[in-house]
This record gives structure tokens, C-alpha cells and sequence, in this order.
């Protein structure tokens, strides 16, 4: 195997505002092999889109900042890099789409405008033939009548068809990375399903790598090779997918997967849905032990949990988890294994 | 877009015809004989002559008509108190300086006004941003007259071997510097602060932020993305500003002996000179309609949005 | 882009500068010393004149370019006497009432024909006829027929011929008056009284004026006319007495707002300006260009006497107002108190004057509250109308608290001219007890002051009638000879402003004219009473 594509190494990334600073990313680590897709999930708020802007550097300068980690890419500590060697990388070998793309496109600039810049900017071509590739681009993407189309201004298209603008605007130049932030929230379910079947056909036509960044198990399910799950400003399980969700480790993993409405689930069935009791701790002051303590159901045993923060440790080949009572655990202790 | 202009030529109609009856009311609703300027009263017999010549001694509803026809067949009739001058020929000789100062004025607005605006935006909360807003509160709070004889005493007597401007007049190039300069730094203020706010929210949209993440260089962010979507409600503020200045610069014309048409105008109201008052009021009327209609094409072409919303 | 931004600024701020000092070192611009001495001035006429037909100008800007350009058939020399000009001689008959003008034969139009008597026929009656609506019309009221024709509805032609002026040859006009009017030949001076060229006016029309088409005949020709910009005049080398005029040009400005024609003076870019604004007189006082002149005018306070109905209250508000101390603090130009009516320099003023007991200079209070308790039922609520130029409202205040040492409780009105002229009348709204005014001598005899006190008087605002006024009114009209009738202006003076004085007027100060002007010409430039500066003898020196 050869060396991830991306590695994020412990990363921090405060904003510093009048009230206090907000640890919004606190000590997440990741990485994403060439052509592979990773998930990035956990619920709103817990920094997963901060992750992602840290990794491509769109932070807002002030007030947030990167204060510690690293991210290599390709070789390169993306932290180090100035604004425009950045540039250079972004939409290049990264690219990102994001959730909405009602408002994430440009409202008084024509499609043809928002692809032939992206492309004349990384390729030194003729405005007919970035045009021409650009034609070529939205046909990929299923964009039907795309030399017609590309002159249409963002509001003639739909949520769908937006989207898919996007994904070929960000695979315009052929990226080694895309990073796609809640790329299906915004849309009908029914479009869901065919956008994420896109993104997943293109990856592997491109040899892309992909994290997608979503609150929804169900998109991992579907696109997924690896998984990590965010709490808090921390990861807190990374694993295989098929490993996740055959053997969650971590209370709160569980407890996502548990919250998933099944069909074959009487009480989902009857209407009720089960919710994780509490909410995430404050940015501004997070707690010094384990984040997730307050709503755990295994907090509070003799370890001190609440009060000593554990370290992300690897349970099995592939399989990290940032917890005191891992599923497994709890299992053989029950069972009266040797401790 | 011909449809949006067609239209607008045709509401201005009864938009003329209002504003001719309003003035014509207005102006014989304020008492004052037209063809007394000094204290020396005039003899009756004069006065019956005078009214005579210039039609005042007919039915209001005969008068009223007569303007209307002068308007349609843009033939103001004769100035009551200039004796040997037409309205037609007052337009046509003061129209123009008016025009040009209110279009340098608005030219100096807009060039300085929204950098500056710009670049108080882009390095928020740092020193640019409090040095261009003191600048911009300075310029709007000053009234224009003051400026203006600041303006002439400092560069056309003071330093007046340095600065080759004259104190006044509208003839060489070097006289329109300091009028102009006069004229539009309260216009250039106030673009200012609206284009920094305006820029501001702008960069707060998704769209930035995707434009960045393409890795586009920052300068084509800021111009192609940024500015053209900020300048929306500097557009829409441009209009009546435009209005504003060509047809409010008497005071400035008063102090730089400019021969525009305000000066006329205030005089013409003093004087009670109905002809000029009628032939300016609906010219000045037609410039804001124009102004306006200017905006609005604007307003298309920088918001593809707007264009079918006809 | 930071770059580009703060460089684009500062590019723009910087070509500006670079830009306004391009004329680095300006030249023939610079401070107090002016110009080199080329006998070619530039001076400031204030504002645009209305119009330059003579039958219809006015106002004292017009008659400022028109007294230039043209040739009256007399001038006003240093004491006002009329001296020939274009006529070379005149003769008065007997009774008084026909005056003959010989006029010069070499008297010529800018067009290269030659001026006659002819030419002074047609323009004069072409002022009085209904046709132009002169407002100066009432000028010639005093010549025969002249008052019918202008008031004429039908039949005009006839009465046309009917009016008392005719051209007997090419130099002779014979003029025919309804009464003696010893001065009506001064009269002859006023604009009014010019000719113009009836080809010209014929052809043109209401144009006739403008500088393609004008044609005149004096000492100056109409070189250029921006209307509301400029008006230059140039010397015209034909005139008859070319040789004796020093100027050969003068470029006129048109600068309305006073601070700025100052800054403009001091800037060097004009060589005289009239109008300063009052504030600046202090510090203007002290500098080399400073110049006075008296003027023939009076800014006097009127009582409406219909309101204001004891004659005890009117002479006790006279009494209190300290006239000295207007003049030194608000007015500041050196304007002399009035002591009567009429002002100094206005011949026969040392015989007319009453030197009026109720116009102390410096006021008397305490004679006045005196005279205030006498009165029976004294109006203690007073409206005072004025109108919004400059400095009426600052004397206003000022008489104001005088008079409320009286106990009179004054609420000052001010109103826009046009307003203030209706609020005026005559005759004066009720609303109105005192309103403030001025007045400036037409012509030169006492006659323009005191005939504005008759009962009918157009420019009585004060509801004042007295027969016996009147009457002495009409016999001076028919006195010819000069000391007789100044006699009699004082008769009049006193019955308004004398010892048994009715008091409907209480007169302030006698004006003055003040100028900046170029050390240059400081010496040949002369303002005469009525406010008029004839050119023809300014001649530019070097400065001493």
C-alpha cells in the first residue's frame, strides 16, 4: 500500500472571538488513500466543515486559526504553504463542492463564465477550447443539452442540476481530492441517490479520492470505504466502513447507528425515533475529560473518564477508537474476561 | 430590456403633465408680481401692459394649456424678467455647464468613492478601513459650501503659486478641479460607506467562498465576484444621486460664478419668473426620469435575476 | 491585490496633485501686484445683467454696462451737474417747459451710421409705447402725451405722434414737457434716455442684444457676452472721442457670492470688485484697495401710520434707534446717520435738510421713553417686516432691543423679496407696523425722494396722506428755478421729519458704496453717487 494521499495529523484550529476561543477542531486526525473514499460524519456543529476548509485553508482568517497539527498532502504540509501556493493547489489538485447550491454558485455570472474560469486558471487553454470542455464536463455530470445549458445563469437550473454543475466545475481539472461537504442535504431525496451514484462513478473513472462530509449514515453506507465519525471538535472512531457498521466500537457511533429510523424497527415503524439524550458540549469551554461523558451511558466508572481525556488508540488493525469503554470491551468485561 | 425602456417612455407622459400642473398651482399659489424687482413700485398702466404681452391677464385654464403646448412643442416661451432671452435659448446655453458638473462630480464620486469603499472592506477593522471611513464621515459631514470656500482659499489664494486653479468661473479645465471636488465628496462618502457594507455582506456568500476554493487568485475574486455583486445598491443609490447633482448644484454654482441652470433656477424662483420655472421644472423632471431609467437598465445588466422579472 | 488596490488609490490621489500643480508657479497670477500694466482690466460686474436694451434694463448692473457702451446725450460731472456729452448744448424756453438739445455731428453707430435726433425720437418713443411694457416707462411721464400713449387701447398711432418729442433735424430734438422740470436735462442721463439703433432693433427683434447682433455707439464696444459668465468690452477705436480713453479692454466677471469675489481679488485675478460681503469689512478696511464713496440712497425704517396712529409713539421709536452704532457695528462701512430724508450730496441738501430733532445720531434713549409715556394708548405689540438679503436681520435685532426699552414687544417678520413686496403694497398689509426699506436716487434732485410721500404715491408703503404735502409737491413741480424749490423741499422735509414732523418714515443711514480696487487703477476709478463707474476715464498706472 502506498502512502495515504492526505494525512491529517492532529489538527487544531481555534477561532478567537470576543466571547473566548472557540476550540471548534481540537486534535483530529485522518487520513484518505488515492482513489478511496472517506466519510466524515457526526452531528451538526461538531467541526466536520471546519475540518475540510482547514484542510484546503478557507478558514476566515480572523478570526479563526490553524494552531497546531499538520496536514500533508501529496508530501506537502498544506498548513505551511502561503495564500498563493494554496491557490495554486486549490481547485487543482483539491476541489470542493459544498451543500448549497442555490447560493454557492454565483447568481449574475452564466455557468460557461464559473467553468471556463476554473479551467483557464490551472490550464493554459483558449477560451473556445476551455468552453469546449467545459461542454464536455456537464454532459459527464448528466447535464442534458450542455451546449445549450452551459449559457443558462444558476436560477434557470434546479437543486439537482445545480449540484451537478458543481461536481463538474470542482472536477474540471482533474483533482486528486474532492472534498464534498453535504453534498446531498440540500436536495430531494430522490435526487440524492442519483448525485452520490454520480460522485461515486466519477471517483473511480477519475481515480479520485474523496471525503464526503455528511450528518447521514445512510450516504456513508453508500459511498463510503472508510469512515470517521466526529464529535465535539475530536475524531472519535475511524474504521472501514463495512467494519463500522458491522462492529461499531465507540457509545456514540452506537448510538448514531441506533438512531437510524429501520423499517424492519417496530418502534421507528410506530413513529418514534430514538434520540441521543443531551446535547454537544460548548466549543468555548469544552470539558477536560471524554467530550462525549455527559451523555454517555458507560460514563462515570471507576476509569475517570469524565475527567481524563483518552487518547485515540487503535483496537484493531484499521479501527481507532477515542474511548475508555469501546464496545468490545464492555463485552468481554461482561463476560468476565481477564481485565 | 426595449420593452423596460419603451414602457418607460410611455409612463413619463402623464408623469410631464403632473408636473406641469403641479408647478403651474405651486406657482400662482405663492403670491408675487413677476415684473416687480425693486422697491419702486410699478405704475398700474405698466403693469396692465406687462400682463398683456405676456399673456397673465388670461383665464388660468387658457395659461395652463399654453405651457402644456410649449412643452409638447418644446417652445418655452420667452423669460418674464430676462426681456430679451428665451427659456429655449436659457436651457441651451446653461443646461450644459450643469450637466458637466453634475457628471464630473458624479464621475470623481464613483472613481473615489467605491476603492475606497473597497479597500476599507477587504482590510476590515484595520487601520485602511478607519482612516477611509474617518475620510468618508468627514466628507459627508462637511456641508458642500463649506468645503467649497475651504477648497477655494487653500489651492486658489493660499497656494495659489502651487496649484494652478482659479477661484472660480467654468472655462479652462483647471477651474472645473476645485467645483467638482466640492460637489462630489459628499456623493463620494456616502458610496463609500455603501460600497464597503456592501462588500462586506458579499463576502459573506457561499459563492465566495466556492470561488476561492476553485483557486481563483484573489484579484479576480474581489473584481469579478465581489465588486460587480456589490455594486447593486451603489447602482440604485447612483440614480437619484445623479438627479441630485445635476440639478441640485445651485449653491456650489452660486460660489464658483458656475453659468449653470440651478442658479437660474433660484433665481427664477425668486423672481417669480413663471416661464423659466415651468421650462426648468419639467427639464429637471425629464433628468430624473432619465436618471432613473439609467439605473434600471443597470440594474439588469449587473442582476441577470432582474431580467425576466418583467 | 493589495497592492493594486492602495495603488490605484494612491495613483489617482497622486496624479490629482500632480495634475492641479501642473501650472506650476502660475503665471501673471500671482498675489496683490496684478497683471503688467497693458491698459487691459478685469473686473467683476456681479451678476448677469438682465437685459441691455436700454428701454427695458432696469437694474443698476445693466445701466453699469450700458452707461459704457453707449453714448447719453449728457453725463453727471463731480457735484451732479449735468455736463454735454452727445448733445454739445441745450436751451430751456422761457416757462420751463420745452428743453432743445443740440446734438454733436460726429456721433456714430458701431454699424458706421451716424447718431441723430431721429434716432433719440424712435428710441424714446419706442420706450413709452404699451408695445415693449417698459417698466422704466414712467421715466418720460413727465413729457407731453407721454403717460396717454403708454396707457393707450386703441388709436395708439395718432397718440404716438401726439407725444412731446420730436427730432426738428438731425441734430436737433426739441422736448416737451408737462410742467417745468428743472431736472430733466440731469434726468437725460439715466438709461432710460438712451438710443438705440432702430435697424438693428428692427431686424432683431427681442435679439437685437445679443453680442453677434448689438449695435452701440460709446467709448466701449460689446467684445464678448457668455451669458452669467462674462462680458468683456473693448475699446472702439471709432468712438468720436477715442483718443482720450486709456482702456483697451475690460474683461468682466460674473461672481455673485461676495467671499468669493474677494478671494478672487486676492488672488490677483481680478483688478476691482464692489459688493463685499459684511463680515470681511474689518479686516478689508485696513488694506491699500479699500475704497468708499458715498451714494445717493437712504435705508430708513417705515412706520405704517395707520397702525402705528400716535405721532408721540413714532417719533419716540425714532428717538431710541442709535444710528452710530448700527453703522459702526453691523453695517461697518462708514455709512453716514441720517438726519433727514433725503441724503447728502443731492443738491440743495444744505437748504433742504432739517436736520430732524428725532434722529439723534447716536439715538436718546431717555428722551424717547419720555416721549413713550405721553403717548395715551400705545401699541406695545410690534411686527416688523423685513425681507432675507444680508445684514437687514442683524439691524433688525439690534433696533429691536432699543425698542424694548420703550416697552414695545417686536416680533421681526422676514420674508422672501417677492413676498415682502406684496406684504408692501401699497398699501401696507394690516399686519405690517413697521417695515424696512431703501431707496436710490433715480435722478438727481430731491424731487425722486420726496415725491414718494403723496397720497397716491405708488411707493407709499407708510399710509401717510397729507394734502398740504401734496400741494407743496405740486407747486414744487412747478418751480424752475433751483433755490426757490429747494426752498420748498425743506418745507417738505420738515413736514415729515421736522420739529412738528409727522414722522411716517424714521430714516437709518445715508449709503455707501465700497469697492476693492487695484492700486492700479485706484486713482482714476470713481463711483458717483448713483453708483456708476464711467470707464472712458480709468487709465491703468503704475502703482505708487
Amino acid at each position: 500500500m502506498s502512502a495515504p494521499l492526505l494525512e491529517v495529523r492532529d489538527l487544531r484550529t481555534h477561532f478567537f472571538t470576543r466571547e473566548g476561543v472557540v476550540r471548534a477542531v481540537d486534535g483530529v486526525s485522518l487520513s484518505v488513500d488515492r482513489g478511496r473514499t472517506l466519510g466524515l460524519v457526526g452531528e451538526s456543529g461538531c467541526g466536520k466543515s471546519v475540518t475540510a476548509l482547514s484542510i484546503i485553508g478557507l478558514i476566515p482568517k480572523p478570526p479563526a486559526r490553524i494552531v497546531g497539527g499538520e496536514v500533508i498532502f501529496d508530501g506537502r504540509d498544506l498548513t505551511k504553504l502561503s495564500e498563493r501556493e494554496l491557490e495554486d493547489v486549490r481547485g487543482e489538485r483539491i476541489a470542493m463542492i459544498f451543500q448549497d447550491p442555490m447560493t454557492s454558485l454565483n447568481p449574475t455570472l452564466t455557468i460557461e463564465t464559473q467553468l471556463v474560469e476554473t479551467i483557464r486558471r490551472h490550464n493554459d487553454v483558449s477560451k473556445r477550447e476551455a468552453r469546449r470542455r467545459g461542454i464536455e464536463l456537464l454532459d459527464e455530470v448528466g447535464i442534458p443539452n450542455p451546449d445549450a445549458r452551459i449559457r443558462d445563469y444558476p436560477h434557470h437550473l434546479s437543486g439537482g442540476m445545480r449540484q451537478r454543475v458543481m461536481i463538474a466545475i470542482a472536477l474540471s481539472c482533474e483533482p486528486d481530492l474532492l472534498i464534498a461537504d453535504e453534498p446531498t442535504t440540500a436536495l430531494d431525496v430522490t435526487v440524492q441517490a442519483q448525485v452520490l451514484d454520480l460522485l461515486d462513478e466519477l471517483r473511480r473513472e477519475h481515480d479520485m479520492a474523496m471525503i464526503v462530509i455528511t450528518h447521514d449514515m445512510g450516504v456513508i453506507a453508500e459511498v463510503a470505504d472508510q469512515v470517521a465519525v466526529m464529535y465535539a471538535g475530536q475524531i472519535v472512531e475511524q474504521a472501514s466502513a463495512v467494519e463500522l457498521f458491522a462492529r461499531p466500537e465507540h457509545p456514540y457511533t452506537e448510538a448514531l447507528l441506533g438512531a437510524l429510523p429501520q423499517l424492519e424497527d417496530a418502534a421507528s415503524r410506530a413513529g418514534r425515533l430514538t434520540a441521543i439524550p443531551g446535547r454537544p458540549p460548548s466549543l468555548l469551554d469544552p470539558p477536560e475529560g471524554c467530550r462525549f461523558a455527559a451523555r454517555c451511558p458507560y460514563a462515570g466508572e471507576p476509569d475517570g473518564c469524565a475527567e481524563h481525556p483518552p487518547e485515540l488508540r487503535e483496537l484493531r488493525p484499521g479501527h481507532l477508537v477515542r474511548s475508555e469503554h469501546p464496545a468490545s470491551e464492555r463485552a468481554r468485561s461482561r463476560e468476565g474476561a481477564p481485565a | 430590456m426595449t420593452r423596460l425602456i419603451v414602457r418607460r417612455v410611455l409612463w413619463t407622459v402623464p408623469v410631464i403633465l403632473l408636473v406641469i400642473l403641479m408647478t403651474f398651482v405651486l406657482m400662482r399659489q405663492i403670491e408675487g408680481n413677476p415684473f416687480r424687482h425693486s422697491e419702486r413700485a410699478i405704475p398700474e398702466s405698466i403693469q396692465q401692459n406687462l400682463e398683456e404681452k405676456y399673456g397673465l391677464d388670461d383665464p388660468w385654464y387658457v395659461q395652463y394649456l399654453r405651457y402644456v403646448k410649449g412643452v409638447v412643442t418644446l417652445d418655452l416661451g420667452p423669460s418674464l424678467v430676462l426681456r430679451n432671452r428665451d427659456v429655449n435659448d436659457i436651457v441651451r446655453e446653461h443646461f450644459p455647464p450643469s450637466l458637466e458638473l453634475g457628471a464630473l462630480a458624479m464621475a470623481f464620486a464613483l472613481v473615489f468613492g467605491i476603492p475606497l469603499g473597497l479597500l476599507a472592506a477587504l482590510r476590515a477593522n484595520k487601520w485602511p478601513d478607519y482612516t477611509a471611513m474617518v475620510v468618508a464621515n468627514v466628507g459627508f459631514a462637511v456641508p458642500s459650501f463649506l468645503v467649497a470656500t475651504l477648497l477655494i482659499y487653500f489651492f486658489a489664494v493660499r497656494w495659489g503659486d502651487v496649484f494652478d486653479v482659479p477661484t472660480s468661473g467654468w472655462e479652462s479645465w483647471q477651474s472645473k478641479v476645485l467645483p467638482t471636488i466640492a460637489l462630489g465628496l459628499g456623493p463620494m462618502a456616502y458610496f463609500a460607506r455603501l460600497t464597503r457594507g456592501s462588500v462586506l455582506e458579499t463576502l459573506q456568500q457561499d459563492y465566495i467562498r466556492t470561488a476561492r476554493a476553485k483557486g481563483l487568485r484573489r484579484r479576480r475574486v474581489v473584481v469579478v465576484h465581489t465588486l460587480r455583486n456589490s455594486l447593486i445598491p451603489v447602482v440604485t443609490a447612483a440614480g437619484p444621486i445623479l438627479g441630485f447633482l445635476i440639478t441640485g448644484s445651485f449653491v456650489i454654482e452660486q460660489i464658483f460664478a458656475i453659468p449653470g441652470i440651478g442658479r437660474y433656477y433660484v433665481t427664477a424662483v425668486t423672481a417669480r419668473d413663471y416661464s423659466v420655472v415651468m421650462g426648468l421644472t419639467v427639464l429637471l423632471a425629464l433628468i430624473v426620469i432619465v436618471a432613473n431609467m439609467v439605473v434600471d437598465i443597470l440594474y439588469g445588466i449587473l442582476d441577470p435575476r432582474t431580467r425576466e422579472a418583467r | 491585490m493589495r497592492i493594486t488596490t492602495r495603488a490605484l488609490v494612491a495613483a489617482v490621489v497622486a496624479g490629482s496633485f500632480a495634475v492641479l500643480a501642473a501650472g506650476c508657479g502660475g503665471g501673471g497670477a500671482g498675489g496683490d501686484e496684478g497683471g503688467p500694466i497693458d491698459q487691459v482690466i478685469t473686473i467683476n460686474w456681479g451678476t448677469e445683467p438682465p437685459s441691455l436694451d436700454p428701454g427695458l434694463a432696469t437694474d443698476t448692473t445693466s445701466a453699469d454696462v450700458l452707461l459704457n457702451i453707449m453714448d447719453p446725450l449728457v453725463k453727471l460731472g463731480d457735484d451732479l451737474e449735468p455736463v454735454p456729452n452727445l448733445a454739445e448744448s441745450w436751451d430751456i424756453s422761457e416757462d420751463g417747459k420745452t428743453v432743445t438739445f443740440h446734438l454733436r455731428a460726429d456721433g456714430r453707430w458701431t454699424s458706421g451710421d451716424p447718431v441723430t435726433a431721429h434716432d433719440f425720437e424712435w428710441s424714446w418713443k419706442r420706450t413709452i409705447s404699451p408695445d415693449l411694457a417698459a417698466d422704466y416707462a414712467y421715466q418720460f411721464f413727465g413729457i407731453a402725451g407721454a403717460s396717454e400713449y403708454n396707457s393707450c387701447k386703441s388709436g395708439c398711432a395718432a397718440m404716438r405722434d401726439e407725444v412731446g418729442i420730436r427730432a426738428l433735424d438731425d441734430s436737433t430734438l426739441q422736448v416737451t414737457l408737462t410742467s417745468p422740470q428743472p431736472w430733466f436735462v440731469q434726468q437725460a442721463a439715466h438709461t432710460s434716455f438712451l438710443a438705440v439703433h432702430r435697424p438693428t432693433v428692427e431686424q432683431f427683434g427681442d435679439n437685437w442684444t445679443e453680442p453677434t447682433n448689438i449695435v452701440t455707439n460709446g467709448p466701449f464696444e460689446l467684445a464678448r457676452w457668455d451669458h452669467n459668465s462674462r462680458l468683456d468690452l473693448v475699446r472702439w477705436d471709432d468712438w468720436r472721442d477715442a483718443g482720450s480713453v486709456k482702456l483697451e479692454r475690460i474683461n468682466g466677471r460674473m461672481i455673485s457670492e461676495g467671499t468669493t469675489a474677494v478671494q478672487a481679488f486676492e488672488a490677483g485675478e481680478i483688478d476691482m470688485t464692489a459688493g463685499l460681503p459684511p463680515e470681511e469689512l474689518p479686516r478689508l478696511k485696513d488694506t491699500e484697495a479699500y475704497s468708499q464713496y458715498p451714494g445717493l440712497g437712504t435705508y430708513y425704517y417705515g412706520f405704517n401710520v395707520e397702525q402705528i396712529t400716535d405721532v408721540k409713539q413714532r417719533r419716540a421709536m425714532s428717538m431710541a434707534i442709535d444710528r452710530q452704532s448700527i453703522i459702526d457695528n453691523i453695517a461697518q462701512a462708514d455709512q453716514l446717520p441720517a438726519t433727514g430724508f433725503t441724503p447728502e450730496g443731492m443738491p440743495g441738501f444744505d437748504t433742504l435738510n432739517p436736520d430732524s430733532p428725532w434722529l439723534p445720531a447716536s439715538g436718546d434713549i431717555d428722551q424717547a421713553k419720555e416721549l413713550m409715556a405721553e403717548v395715551a394708548n400705545p401699541k406695545t405689540d410690534v411686527t416688523l417686516l423685513i425681507n432675507d438679503s444680508p445684514g437687514h436681520r442683524e439691524i433688525a435685532v439690534a433696533v429691536q432691543a432699543m425698542w424694548k426699552q420703550l416697552g414695545l414687544d417686536v416680533t421681526i417678520r422676514q420674508q422672501e423679496w417677492a413676498q415682502f413686496l406684496e406684504f408692501l403694497g401699497p398699501p401696507p398689509d394690516a399686519s405690517v407696523d413697521v417695515y424696512r426699506l431703501g431707496w436710490i436716487g433715480d435722478y438727481v434732485d430731491a424731487m425722486n425722494f420726496l415725491e414718494l410721500w403723496t397720497c397716491k404715491s405708488g411707493n407709499n408703503n407708510s399710509n401717510y396722506c397729507d394734502p398740504e404735502y401734496d400741494a407743496l409737491v405740486a407747486e414744487a413741480r412747478q418751480t424752475a428755478d433751483n433755490d426757490d424749490r429747494y426752498e420748498l423741499y425743506g418745507e417738505l422735509e420738515d413736514k415729515l421729519l421736522g420739529e412738528d414732523g409727522a414722522v411716517p418714515i424714521t430714516p437709518i443711514y445715508w449709503y455707501t458704496y465700497v469697492q476693492l480696487e487695484r492700486p492700479t487703477i485706484k486713482d482714476s476709478l470713481n463711483v458717483n453717487l448713483l453708483n456708476q463707474t464711467d470707464y472712458s476715464k480709468v487709465e491703468e498706472v503704475e502703482a505708487g
